[in-house]
Parts: C-alpha cells; sequence; structure tokens
C-alpha cells in the first residue's frame, strides 16, 4: 500500500498541472477575495456605521471554499481520469494487480494533496481579503480566532471535496467530464436547487436542501457563505436550521463515500486497454 | 516458465482468442507469431489480468498473475502500443513504477542506460520518436530485473542497428536463464532471434515447436502456373497434395504453390489428366513462406 501512494504521489508532481492548477486557484482566490474585501471596505467608509456591511469579513475570507471547490475536486479526480486518458492504467494495473490497492492509494494520497491545496486556497482568501480590507481601512478581523476557525474548517473541507473528487473521477473517468459536471452542477445545478428547495413551503425540502453538497460544504466551512446567509434568512421563516459543523463535514464524506463505492464498482472489473 | 491454458477472449460475436494453450521454457527466446488482429496482444492482456478471459488461465513459474508478490519482479510486460503520460519525463515515468518494483532511483537510471536512453531521462515522452518509446516500454519491463519477459513487438519501430542492438540483448537475457516471450507479425523480423516458435492465427495455435523443426518439417514446394486453376486444385484435393498458397492469397492470379510432391509427378499427372501446363518451377523455401502458408490457410487476415 505504502508504494502504491508513493507511486501516485510521483505520479501527481511529476506532470505540470499541479502546479497550473495551484497557480490558477491562488490566482482566482486573490482577485475575488481581494475584489469582495475592497468592494465592503470602500462602501463602508463612504457611509460609516452602516450595520448591514459588518460581518462580512467571514464570507470573504471563505469565498474560496463556498465558490471554488471545483479546484479540489480537480486534483481528486485527475489521479483517476488522467490514468485512464493516457491509458497508464496498464502499467499501473500491471505493477498491482489488485485493484482496490491502487484506488485506494488514489483515495488516500488525495487526503495530503487536498490538505494543501486547501492551505494554499484558503491562505489566499486570508491575504486577499485582509489587504482589500487595510487597504480600504476597515478592520480585518484576522486578529479573531473565529476567523482562524473558519480558516481551519475551510481547508478541512477542500481535503474533503478532493475525496469528492477521486469518487467522481472513478465515477465519469472522463477528465473534462469531471471538470464540465462539476462546474455545471456546483455553479449552475445546486445554487438553483438550494435556494428553490429551501424557499418552497415544504418542511421536508426545506430540510433536504441542507443535505446538498454544496450546502454541507458551507456548514462544514463554518456557516460563512453568502448563500448560507441567504438560505438561514430563508429557511428561519420554516425553521429548519441549517447542518453544524461536524454534520455538514459527514454529509459531503458521505457523498464521497458513496461515489467512490459506485464508482470503483462501475470501473473496476472493466477491462483496461 | 510461462504456461497458457485454454485462453480465450470474446468480443461480441468475434472470437479474439480461441481456447490457446501454449508454453514458453525458461532460457529460450520464443516468438509468439501471428498477422496482425491473430490475437497476440489479447493474450497478453488475459495472461496479465489486464483484460478478463472468457475462459482459461496463464500461469508465470506456476503462479497466476494475480499471486505473484510485486509482479513486476517476476513479470515484465512491454504492450503494443507502448502507453506513456506525454508530459511526464522518461525517468518520471520510470520513477512512478520505481515503488512498486521496489527498486531506486539508480536502478531506473541504470535501466535507462541499458536501453540507451541516458541522454533523454529528464526529456518529456511526448517528443519522443517511436523508437524511444520502444526502448523506454522496454526499460519499463526491465525496472523489476523480471525472470520472465513478455514483449509485444519490440522490434517495431526500431532501426536496423536497433533491431540487432535488441537481438542480443534478447539473447543475452535468455542465457541468464530467463523465459523470453516475444511477439511479431513477421517471422522474419524474429527469425535470428527465436529458440521457439509459437505461431497463432484467428487466435489459435497453428504450430508451436521449434525454429528448426519448421524448418525441417516444410519439405520441397514447387510452383505451378496454369490457366485452369480449379482443374489443379481438384486434382491435388483428390490425390492429398498440399496447396501452400492459392490464387486468391497470391499476387499472381493462376499460380498454385504446392507441397509433398515432386516436381515431375506434377507435370506428369497434368499432362495425364489435360490441365495446361504454364510453367513449372521448384520454389526456394523460406521460412517466411511457411509462415504465410500456416496463417493464411486459416483464411487470412480478418
Ligand atoms: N477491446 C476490443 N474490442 C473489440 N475487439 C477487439 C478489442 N481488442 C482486440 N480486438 C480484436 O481482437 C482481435 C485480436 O486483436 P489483437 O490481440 O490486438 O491482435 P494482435 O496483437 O495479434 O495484432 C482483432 O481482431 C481485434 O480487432
Ligand atoms: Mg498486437
Amino acid at each position: 500500500m505504502i508504494a502504491a501512494i508513493t507511486s501516485e504521489f510521483r505520479k501527481f508532481f511529476s506532470t505540470r498541472l499541479w502546479w497550473v492548477l495551484t497557480l490558477c486557484m491562488v490566482g482566482y482566490f486573490l482577485l475575488m477575495s481581494g475584489g469582495m474585501a475592497a468592494t465592503v471596505g470602500g462602501l463602508s467608509s463612504m457611509s460609516p456605521g452602516d450595520s448591514s456591511l459588518e460581518g462580512f469579513e467571514s464570507v470573504v475570507y471563505g469565498i474560496g471554499v463556498a465558490s471554488g471547490y471545483v479546484f479540489p475536486v480537480i486534483v481528486g479526480a485527475i489521479g483517476v481520469t488522467a490514468e485512464y486518458r493516457h491509458h497508464t492504467i496498464v502499467p499501473t494495473f500491471l505493477a498491482q494487480p489488485r485493484r482496490l490497492v491502487v484506488m485506494g492509494a488514489k483515495a488516500i494520497a488525495a487526503l495530503p494533496m487536498g490538505l494543501a491545496i486547501g492551505v494554499a486556497g484558503t491562505a489566499a482568501c486570508l491575504i486577499g481579503g485582509g489587504l482589500g480590507f487595510a487597504i480600504t481601512g476597515v478592520p480585518t478581523g484576522l486578529d479573531q480566532a473565529s476567523t482562524w476557525r473558519n480558516a481551519g474548517l475551510s481547508v478541512l473541507a477542500f481535503t474533503v471535496w478532493t475525496l469528492v473528487g477521486v469518487g467522481l473521477g472513478l465515477l465519469i473517468i472522463s477528465q473534462v467530464g469531471v471538470i464540465v459536471f462539476a462546474l455545471a452542477f456546483t455553479q449552475l445545478v445546486e445554487p438553483i436547487l438550494r435556494l428553490g428547495m429551501s424557499m418552497m413551503s415544504s418542511p421536508v425540502l426545506n430540510q433536504l436542501a441542507q443535505y446538498l453538497p454544496g450546502a454541507a460544504s458551507d456548514s462544514l466551512a463554518g456557516g460563512t457563505s453568502l448563500y448560507q446567509m441567504i438560505t438561514v434568512s430563508a429557511t428561519t421563516v420554516s425553521g429548519v436550521p441549517p447542518l453544524g459543523v461536524w454534520q455538514g463535514g459527514l454529509v459531503l464524506l458521505g457523498y464521497a463515500v458513496v461515489l467512490g463505492v459506485i464508482g470503483y464498482l462501475v470501473r473496476i472489473r472493466r477491462d483496461v486497454a | 516458465m510461462i504456461t497458457i491454458e485454454h485462453m480465450t477472449k470474446r468480443y461480441g460475436s468475434l472470437t479474439a482468442v480461441d481456447d490457446l494453450s501454449f508454453t514458453a521454457q525458461s532460457g529460450r527466446v520464443t516468438g509468439f507469431l501471428g498477422p496482425n488482429g491473430a490475437g497476440k496482444t489479447t493474450t497478453l492482456r488475459m495472461a496479465t489480468g489486464l483484460i478478463r478471459p472468457n475462459a482459461g488461465q496463464a500461469s508465470f513459474n506456476g503462479k497466476h498473475y494475480l499471486a505473484l508478490d510485486k509482479p513486476m519482479r517476476h513479470v515484465g510486460l512491454a504492450l503494443e502500443p507502448a502507453v506513456f503520460h506525454p508530459g511526464r519525463s522518461a525517468l518520471n515515468h520510470l520513477l512512478m513504477l520505481a515503488p512498486y518494483a521496489g527498486v531506486s532511483r539508480e536502478r531506473c537510471l541504470e535501466v535507462l542506460g541499458l536501453v540507451g536512453l541516458s541522454d533523454v531521462a529528464d526529456k518529456r515522452v511526448g517528443k519522443f520518436s517511436l523508437g524511444m518509446r520502444g526502448r523506454l516500454n522496454l526499460a519499463g519491463a526491465l525496472l523489476g530485473d523480471p525472470s520472465i519477459l513478455l514483449l509485444d513487438e519490440p522490434v517495431n519501430g526500431l532501426d536496423p542497428e536497433g533491431i540487432r542492438w535488441i537481438r542480443e540483448l534478447l539473447r543475452t537475457l535468455a542465457n541468464q536463464g530467463r523465459t523470453v516471450l516475444i511477439s511479431s507479425h513477421l517471422l522474419s523480423e524474429v527469425q535470428q532471434t527465436v529458440d521457439d516458435l509459437v505461431i497463432i492465427a484467428h487466435g489459435r495455435t497453428v504450430y508451436q515447436g521449434t525454429l528448426e523443426q519448421l524448418e525441417a518439417t516444410s519439405g520441397e514446394q514447387v510452383g505451378v502456373v496454369t490457366s485452369d486453376v480449379a482443374g489443379l486444385t481438384a486434382l491435388a484435393r483428390q490425390l492429398g497434395w498440399q496447396i501452400v498458397a492459392s490464387p486468391g492469397a497470391s499476387e499472381h492470379p493462376g499460380q498454385l504453390v504446392l507441397a509433398g510432391v515432386t516436381i515431375n509427378q506434377i507435370a506428369a499427372t497434368m499432362t495425364q489428366a489435360g490441365i495446361p501446363i504454364g510453367g513449372i518451377a521448384p520454389m526456394s523455401n523460406n521460412l517466411e513462406s511457411i509462415f504465410l502458408s500456416l496463417t493464411e490457410g486459416q483464411g487470412g487476415m480478418r
């Protein structure tokens, strides 16, 4: 198993993808968090004392995990999809014909990779947001314990999303397919579903909305996303509270496990050529 | 030693490998021959668990591939076509396999040297020529210093110098007591390299034995040109003469190659039967034509 995990790391770091992806993500997060912080800061310096502009630090610092989880999904999926795309799964399965060991190693290797990309992404949001607030003369909130707790949770959420990526990779197998699916689902399908289900007058749907992967992720990340704010205000009316941190984490992990198991069963007995 | 027993693989209505059995001995180079599409690659994939056979099994020194501990240390397989991530360097390709083989970076560099790729160790494989890819593929198979080597079309893409080099390498490996199996769709390509032969067509064995035996059993062949091919064919069947190549399979219509009969007998019998003789001559009896007759006799390529 250790051999298989070592091999997975060598595969990941021996092509250019990992740093191109990290660079894209860090740049994107810096811009988003910096821009958002500067906007909030700019507005509040124009209208001092406007309480609707307070409490935005956590949203700014959490913008990465709330809107950019496609990056860890790609990191997790790539270990599977790149091997099938370039057929290097052939030498891999020759070297380790027990396919469960290979796929298990991919999942385990994804954990530190997710952790690393989570640290990089969260740091980018803290730096971009912190700079944005500092430049516009607004308190950064970086001295508050809750900021750092949320940062830690954000890293954790990234890690779990990487595992979701491994499962998606096994299920979809096409690199482009995973990216398109992840983007379409996280940016389009889920927000509509989530908002729609939260606003309905059915308590069951209100409750179910909290179990969507993005909602679970937001809960895991400390409830810092804009969606969470909107849906919380919507659901407080219907009396359904969002999931707690641990509940959210377990639900998201559940998605990873279910996708992984289905993907494994669909994929594993197939001939490779 | 490699043992293939009753292996069968079906793709829909096509039986790619059909109840195939053979063995390859240690200390010898075995040629695994057959025209394109005969089922060579499919057999090697089944033997190593990449694809699931419909029936049959393979063993390596008595063990199923799945039962081998660190398979790369026992069996080295270089499949055709070779597969690499184009963005990965040659050295990194081997390094990714090294943990499975339980070998160090030094060993990776060593096999790169062995296949003549030291100078391009850090070059990305996407920029490699066909011959270089073949060499890297071979390096991957050799990495774990296995006692059994399965090389699928190893001569493909190599220049004449490369062919000579691989010949010597395979001979050395066999002399060290290893089992070496090389596949090819051309007998002439491996004729000077192999000790034993397994010839297949349509997924079935058509010949297994030594190269010498094949040469010895081939017998004399006679080429006959006639305007009445049908008549001669009927005559040959009736008298039990072997038809080596039929007009459809040869580029010379109106010509038959016969064996198991002398040139005088043919001439006399044809005259008696009133079949016109356009020309008749003994044929030089090279191995490639034997190979072709063995495999084309099965109906040619699909
Ligand atoms: N995955 C597949 N699906 C359908 N047919 C296949 C597949 N793989 C191989 N074949 C067919 O099986 C036959 C044997 O192929 P192969 O083993 O590659 O032959 P060889 O290596 O001797 O050239 C060919 O007719 C080929 O088209
Ligand atoms: Mg082949």
